[in-house]
């Protein structure tokens, strides 16, 4: 691991190196679908699932990586935001709202949902809390399921709309593969202003020791209910796109199991480092098809790699971004003044 | 004697909550046990309770195909039960070993983390028990099988009982017969879970208040390192309270697979979350509570189809779970544990 | 912390570009038709253009017949010997088409809709994917519909029965069994004819299948003037079901109606036996299962009732069983000989409209091949098989059988549209 690690101080040092690399990439994922490889609609399909569960894994990761409350249950809010969307644009009542609004609006109910959830477990800690939001996802997806008047219960809504753009019909899955992409770099970015800010500053003292934080006087209750609702808008973002995408969703698309697949990728990635959920997302999509033989013991190969790594990095492969100290024009490190 | 229609309903519906509530009570059981211990939700012990069903399905099966479940059919059960019960109460033992122990200072997320992997270890072993199997048998040398084509088919034939991904069945031997109670009808079945359970937790109970061993589990659950510094071998005592913990899992599953007939792989998944429910309804650490627990939750459970529809069942589990945590984090009859924060 | 983005990109990228072909991962659908192989020359000007567009196949690569079904879980038994008939039906075929290797490829939709999309998609995306058999459950093939239909590839299911399956007149959708609504008409006529019952309660898996079939008994049989005492819903894959045992028994119906498959009603029959249940229970298709549902419920599936699109009894029905039994060891449970059918059907399609180009490649026109199969008659072990222009069979057959003595037997038939 030192190895790589010094290889990567080496490249760190030449700044224009690195953006060169950064800059070859993106604009080798974007040319992909126009180039004519091989069973390409495959390939756009696969990286963009990938895509979306980096999303996905984003809005995890504000709950687990930064606050530090291990969610179980956040395939809930990828439903909640989903079957908003299905419902309000799609043949089950023959409403047909607009993508873009509902991206919005579906992000927005889920965090609303992601508020009212948390509200009674913001006291609770470690796997108490785990459990809870568990049994909540459990419960978003058997309401799902049983409410039949309204989702059309296992039988799904089907017949959803495809995001519309300047008469632009969104039915391929190249389209898809763009709008998850900038959606990335959208949330990336974001995430990452995030943490630089004092939300994040706050979000590490509450994530390493929460009763010291508590009598520093952060405000744990309100940084922790702030996670919560920014982590569920991005997964009921990604809902919206993944209905829209698919076209039909059923209550069987956000089980435990989502969740547990969203919760790995970031574990396998690093609990705070966004870089760390895109590694997660490929190793998870990626390695099985290169194990193609071996896709039957897919699961299998998860479950060993989830216990192998609690024994062996705990932390996960990449390291948690700490946020910047500020400091003075004399290079020194500067005292905060402003309370977290 | 005959009873209104709806007193006749409550009846019957007691009987099945007394025996939903049977199962609960044994796997919560474990988790309780587990908890007290070690401090940490053993995610993987509905997998558990499934492995014993396997084991018990795997015996039950040979039992069948030799004759001697038509002969003697109590004592196939008898050894089904013991088989099932050990095949859980092993794996328990190894799962402690391989998955927890490691991680036991690495924290509570890593240990849940852990818990999770090993739930899909054990869920995806036994589905893949079919295939691995014919992928040993497969082995060639030049162009031919390694192994003898009879022992091939045969052992395959083995292998189909053990795991795979289909659902599988249990043979229907405890038959639709009972009695009529108060002009209830009560199977022999449910008789039959209900008071093995009873006896079960009752042994239970007195192996924890007066043995050595059960002394040496309520050390190590009231404080860890001074039961150590008395004397107490603390990784051996818990390996005998996961040994426990397992096996009564264990019978619960061969009991299911008696009762319901059909066994899946993810079958551990909703028991085992209403276990938990149970155990910390009845206050996590505490053994009677488990029972108390699992036997509320069986009860509230099929009493709530009276009020809500059937296929809200689930949601009740769930629901009672949260207000629980939130509400009455000790339970109903308390937990020593929980006081410290965690 | 840029640098580990390069790093993390560089590895993603190395990993993605050294792993050969992708494998089945869930993702939606293109709906871009991946007609021809990229790199190769398109069809010579000899080969008339197709407006579905082609199925290319070059020399040497195999060409598919998929299978959707439920190949693990609760009704594997059914998909499983689905793909049997798949199997059986490319051996008798030669197993090759115009010198083109045939192979089946099984996917496990578990008989859910979720799973039926995604393995849509994937055999959608899927160039050497001639026609898929399935999917096995009408839960699944309503919402893959939509998928198979733009993507134009063809489908023909031997089990799927509910009538929303043919209501969205895709032309790429058939299926080689008679549809609910035929089910229940047949289910309520021996229910008050023969069985004389006048009160029954109806259970009802909640999928479109079960649902439909529940919804559709029930009026038939209100309009006949029976009652019904309730009609209540369960979750699949659950073990306890006394609950919903309890509450149909109240109002003591003198028969039961399960909507739904062989795992539930098994664990249903049983259930209802050991409360003292004595009336009657009625299943579907769903339930015809001889050890999924008769075996595996032991005596309390005795007496049991059911319906199923006929089978047996047809020209060539001995042979096929024979040469089932030898190659799989035991007896085809319920959709083995309808899937041997409808493989044969695409099979004997793609034959006829197949081409080679002039590079060598098999082609085969999407529209040509369902008008094919639309416009042939075709004669199999389920049956004189012809299709009309929604997908479904012009004629068609269900019988009612009885578990006696613990085994499945026809009791009664009854005949449509001949």
């Amino acid at each position: 691991m030192t190895m790589i690690q010094n290889f990567i101080a080496v490249y760190a040092r030449k700044r224009w190196l690195k953006w060169v690399v950064l800059a070859l990439l993106a604009a080798a994922l974007l040319a992909m679908p126009l180039l004519p490889i091989p069973q390409k609609n495959l390939w756009v399909r696969i990286l963009g699932y990938a895509g979306l569960y980096i999303l996905l894994g984003l809005g995890l990761l504000i709950h687990v990586g930064f606050a530090g409350m291990l969610d179980l249950g956040f395939a809930a809010y990828y439903g909640i935001g989903a079957y908003t969307y299905a419902l309000l644009a799609s043949r089950q009542f023959d409403i047909h709202l607009p993508f873009w609004v509902m991206l919005l609006v579906g992000g927005l109910v889920a965090a609303l949902a992601g508020a009212l959830i948390s509200i009674p477990v913001l006291r609770l800690r470690g796997d108490y809390l785990a459990i809870v939001t568990l049994g909540f996802g459990e419960i978003t997806r058997l309401l799902l399921l049983n409410l039949k008047g309204l989702t059309n219960g296992s039988q799904g809504v089907i017949g959803i709309d495809k995001p519309v753009l300047f008469g632009v019909v969104f039915n391929t899955g190249t389209h898809f593969y763009y709008l998850i992409f900038l959606l990335i770099l959208l949330f990336t970015f974001l995430t990452n202003r995030l943490i630089q800010s004092r939300i994040g500053r706050a979000w590490l003292a509450i994530r390493e020791d929460e009763d010291v934080a508590e009598m520093s006087g952060v405000n744990t209750i309100w940084y922790k209910l702030l996670a919560f609702v920014l982590g569920a808008f991005i997964g009921g973002l990604g809902g919206v796109v993944f209905a829209s995408w698919q076209g039909s969703i059923f209550p069987d698309n956000f089980n435990l199991l989502v969740s547990i697949n969203v919760l790995c990728l970031i574990i396998l990635g690093g609990l705070g480092n966004q870089y760390g959920v895109i590694v997660g997302a490929l190793a998870l999509i990626a390695l099985p098809d290169m194990l193609r033989g071996f896709s039957d013991f897919r699961m299998l190969i998860f479950g060993l790699l989830l216990v192998v790594m609690m024994i062996l990095k705990p932390n996960g492969f990449l390291p948690r971004v700490p946020p910047r100290l500020e400091k003075a024009a004399d290079g020194k490190i500067k005292p905060q003044e402003d309370r977290a | 004697m005959t009873l209104s229609p709806g007193l006749h309903a409550f009846l019957g519906q007691l009987i099945n909550g007394l025996t939903v509530g049977s199962f609960y009570a044994l796997i919560a059981l474990g988790y309780t046990m587990v908890y007290g211990v070690l401090s940490m939700v053993n995610f993987a012990h509905g997998d558990i309770f499934m492995v014993g069903a396997y084991c018990g399905l795997f015996t039950i099966g040979r039992l069948q195909s030799i004759g001697y479940l038509e002969t003697n059919p109590v004592l196939a059960i008898v050894v089904t039960f013991v088989v099932g019960m050990l095949g859980a109460s092993l794996t328990g033992v190894l799962v402690e070993r391989l998955a927890y122990r490691p991680v036991r200072r690495a924290g509570r997320l890593a240990a849940l983390i852990s818990a999770i992997g090993a739930s899909i270890i054990l869920q995806e072993s036994v589905r893949l028990v079919p295939t691995i199997f014919k992928a040993i048998l497969d082995i060639k040398i030049g162009s031919h099988n390694l192994f003898p084509d009879a022992f091939i088919s045969g052992l395959l034939n083995l292998a189909k009982d053990f795991g795979g991904s289909a659902a599988k069945t249990y043979p229907a031997i405890l038959g639709t017969g009972g009695f009529t109670l108060a002009g209830v009808f009560i199977s022999y079945g449910r008789v039959l879970i209900v008071v093995l359970s009873l006896i079960i937790m009752l042994a239970l109970y007195l192996l924890v208040q007066y043995t050595r061993i059960g002394r040496a589990m309520r050390a190590v659950s009231e404080d860890k390192d001074t039961a150590s510094l008395m004397g107490v071998n603390v990784n051996r005592t818990i390996s005998t309270t996961f040994f426990i913990g397992s096996a009564l899992a264990g019978i619960a599953g061969v009991m299911v697979g008696l009762f319901y007939l059909q066994i899946r792989v993810d079958m551990g998944f909703v028991p085992g979350i209403k276990a938990f429910t149970s155990a910390v309804l009845g206050g996590i650490g505490n053994i009677p509570g488990a029972m108390l627990g699992g036997y509320i939750l069986g009860l509230v459970e099929v009493l709530s189809v009276q009020v809500l529809p059937a296929v809200y069942k689930d949601v009740v589990a769930f629901v009672i779970l949260i207000l629980t945590l939130i509400f009455m984090p000790n339970g109903l009859l308390g937990n020593r544990k929980f006081l410290k924060k965690l | 912390m840029k640098s580990r983005l390069i790093l993390t990109l560089f590895v993603a990228l190395t990993l993605l570009v050294s792993g050969c072909s992708p494998a089945a991962t869930a993702a939606p659908a293109t709906g871009v038709l991946p007609t021809d192989t990229p790199g190769s020359t398109s069809a010579s000007t000899s080969i008339p253009a197709d407006p579905w567009g082609n199925i290319v196949i070059p020399p040497g690569q195999s060409v598919k017949v998929g299978l959707s079904s439920a190949l693990a879980g609760g009704y594997a038994v059914y998909g499983t010997d689905m793909l049997n008939g798949v199997d059986l039906a490319i051996e008798k075929f030669g197993g090759s088409l115009h010198g083109w290797t045939l192979t089946s490829e099984g996917q496990d939709d578990g008989c859910e809709g979720a799973a039926g999309v995604t393995v849509a998609e994937q055999f959608s995306a899927d160039p050497n994917i001639l026609g898929v058999i399935g999917p096995m459950c009408s839960g699944s093939i309503v919402p893959a519909e939509d998928i198979y239909a733009a993507n134009h590839v063809v489908m023909i299911t031997p089990s799927g029965t509910a009538v929303a399956v043919t209501a969205q007149g895709y032309e790429t959708v058939f299926r080689t069994v008679p549809n609910d609504d035929l089910q229940a008409q047949v289910t309520v006529d021996y229910l008050t004819k023969e069985l004389g019952l006048t009160s029954i309660a109806i259970i009802d898996d909640q999928s479109i299948y079960g649902e439909g079939l529940a919804t559709a008994v029930k009026q038939k049989f209100e309009a006949a003037g029976g009652t019904v005492t309730s009609f209540e819903g369960i979750n699949r894959g659950e073990s306890d079901y006394s609950a919903v045992v309890s509450t149909s028994m109240t109002g003591s119906p003198q028969g039961v109606y399960f909507g739904g498959m062989d795992a539930e009603g098994m664990k249903l029959v049983v259930q209802f036996r050991a409360a003292n249940f004595s009336g009657v229970f009625f299943g579907p298709d769903g339930i015809k299962s001889q050890p999924s549902f008769a075996d595996a419920a032991g005596a309390a599936a005795e007496g049991a009732y059911m319906t199923f699109g006929a089978v047996g009894g047809a020209a060539g029905y001995d042979d096929f069983l024979a040469a089932f039994k030898a190659k799989f060891g035991g007896d085809p449970v319920a959709y083995g000989p309808g899937s041997y059918d409808a493989t044969l059907i695409l099979l004997q399609a793609a034959d006829r409209v197949a081409t080679v180009d002039a590079n060598g490649n098999l082609v085969i026109g999407r529209k040509a091949l369902a008008d094919s199969i639309r416009a042939t008659p075709f004669t199999g072990v389920t049956g004189h098989l012809e299709f009309d222009q929604s997908g479904d069979l012009k004629v068609v057959s269900i019988s009612v059988f009885q578990v006696k003595g613990g085994i499945i037997t026809p009791l009664k038939e009854y005949n449509f549209g001949q």
